[in-house]
């Protein structure tokens, strides 16, 4: 069997996190979701189906043959094609065990497992089309599998899939070095110290509601505290941090204050005292010291978020920020319930609490939206971060940032000059 | 316009933004060296331009600008070529 993750229509509902990559690079859990099907199927060829305009920026991470590659759905084996929003729950068994095409219950298709027959009367087109075109033929049925629709559904997610991707990958151990003097409260079978990571003494970790990962590379330094369900990525440092249950933190990252329920992606910087609750941040952000967010409204009513611009309701009554790549912000930056910040941005405090949706590529200065330094600047100032943790700028990836700038740079002007207006009014 | 007059408006922006006397500001003053200009303060300075003269400065270009001369010959420039368009 052979397996291809692609994207359907609706990659646009997880942005601004997914400007920069494709669905199945979001991290839920100590995974990515491709990393996810990989890891359930080690054996299987995984082929990659992306937007085209990612398709080189993708390339370059898996090889060019294995996005949007030809061969993808030749009829030379059985195929799984997996949404690139899926997590798939059940044992790896399960999904070859009949041909069939599993929903969730809004319809969306979250996999479909096709045979080498009948991929060929449907491999024309992408994957999503032969997806659709086996579930009109097959018929549909629900599955318990979880599809990452929004941005909150990663958050949500988050601490179950750091327990189940514990027990699947990790497991007790101290590969590392693990200070006599740190503290381990609850079960050691819970705790993952991994190869070349450092835990310093007066570390405190609490295993009882849950598992702590602490990946290779990684240095826990004194006076931090970690809560399980946690997952702390290789090479990434924690600064006196108190790191509360469910949080995830990708690799070579920076991290210090409070962290609660949140992912960071990558590559991003939280060294000083702040909090961060039920929020994703993208690569290469920057929050500065005294950075808070919050995540729950004074009337404990649901909160409203604002995909590509429209108000969204999420049914949720914890939900955070949500910060594109290469975002900055400065000192003392306050993020108001359900913040949706664009890729590239700068955000200076200072004069209250920031709206709650500031376009990528904005700057927020002086209690308004503003066009910013210009699209060099911002490259230059990628560049120079991504220098700094022995990163380049690769130039399908340049020509990413400037296509997604031109894309929108139309929802930037319109803020910008509705807060022009009323600034000047 | 004539530059004269986009020079005195220019000045009197400036002034607003940077916190400077406006007498400070003559036509060869720098705006980082001279006037104190910081990144943040550059960003002001294009949208307080942008609506003085009611023209839209392309980000990139506008930030090379370095003096107070050179941003009246590049809002000069712009408002001929948005009046025309």
């Amino acid at each position: 069997m052979k397996i291809v993750m692609f994207e359907d229509a609706d990659f646009h509902l997880l942005y601004p996190l997914t400007y920069l990559r494709p669905v199945f690079e979001l991290r839920c859990g100590a995974f990515t979701l491709r990393e996810k099907v990989r890891n359930k199927f080690p054996d299987c060829a995984l082929h990659l189906e992306t937007r085209e305009v990612l398709a080189d920026v993708a390339a370059e991470t898996y090889g060019p043959d294995a996005v949007n590659g030809e061969r993808r759905l030749a009829p030379d084996d059985d195929v799984l094609l997996v949404n690139a929003g899926a997590i798939l729950t059940s044992p790896a068994d399960a999904y070859r065990a009949r041909e069939r095409v599993a929903t969730a219950r809004n319809g969306c298709i979250i996999w479909a497992y096709l045979t080498s027959g009948t991929v060929g009367d449907m491999a024309a087109g992408s994957a999503a089309e032969a997806a659709a075109r086996a579930a009109e033929r097959l018929g549909t049925d629900l599955c318990d599998d979880i599809l990452i629709r929004y941005p909150w559904d990663l958050i949500t997610h988050n601490p179950s899939q750091i327990e189940s991707d514990f027990n699947a990958a990790f497991g007790p151990g101290i590969e590392g070095h693990l200070d006599q003097r740190a503290a381990v409260y609850g079960d050691m079978e819970q705790l993952h110290v991994g190869e070349g990571a450092r835990v310093e003494p007066f570390v405190f970790i609490d295993c009882r509601e849950g598992p702590v990962v602490i990946g290779p590379g990684a240095v826990v330094h004194a006076h931090s505290s970690i809560h399980g369900p946690a997952f702390i990525g290789r090479d990434t440092r924690l600064l006196e941090a108190r790191i509360r249950e469910g949080t995830s933190i990708g690799p070579a990252c920076r991290v210090g204050g409070e962290v609660e329920e949140s992912i960071i992606h990558g590559y991003s910087n939280k060294y000083h005292t702040g909090f961060l609750g039920h929020s994703y941040v993208g690569e290469w952000v920057n929050l500065g010291a005294l950075t808070a967010n919050s995540d729950l409204k004074n009337d404990y009513g649901t909160v409203t978020v604002y995909l590509n611009g429209q108000p969204a309701d999420t049914g949720s009554m914890k939900v955070g920020s949500f910060i594109g790549d290469h975002t900055k912000t400065s000192i003392g930056t306050l993020l108001n319930t359900g913040s949706v910040v664009g890729i590239m941005c700068i955000l200076v405090g200072g004069a209250g609490v920031l709206p709650k949706h500031i376009p990528s590529f904005c700057w927020y200065l002086n209690g308004k939206r503003s066009k910013g330094m210009g699209l060099g600047a911002a490259l230059d100032t990628a560049r120079a971060a991504m220098k700094r943790r022995g990163v380049e700028l690769t130039g399908a990836m340049e020509a990413l940032i400037k296509y997604t700038e031109e894309l929108t740079r139309p929802e930037k002007m319109a803020q910008v000059k509705r807060d022009r207006k009323r600034a000047f009014r | 316009m004539d530059k004269e007059k986009i020079l005195a408006r220019v000045c009197k922006v400036v002034g607003d933004v940077l916190g400077v006397d406006v007498t400070d500001v003559t036509a060869g003053a720098r705006f980082v060296e001279d006037l104190g200009a910081e990144s943040i303060q550059s960003v002001e300075l294009v949208a307080a331009f942008e609506e003085e003269f009611d023209i839209e400065m392309d980000e990139d270009a506008a930030l090379q600008v370095r003096t107070v001369a050179t941003a009246v010959d590049f809002i000069a420039d712009t408002i001929g070529k948005q009046s025309s368009e």
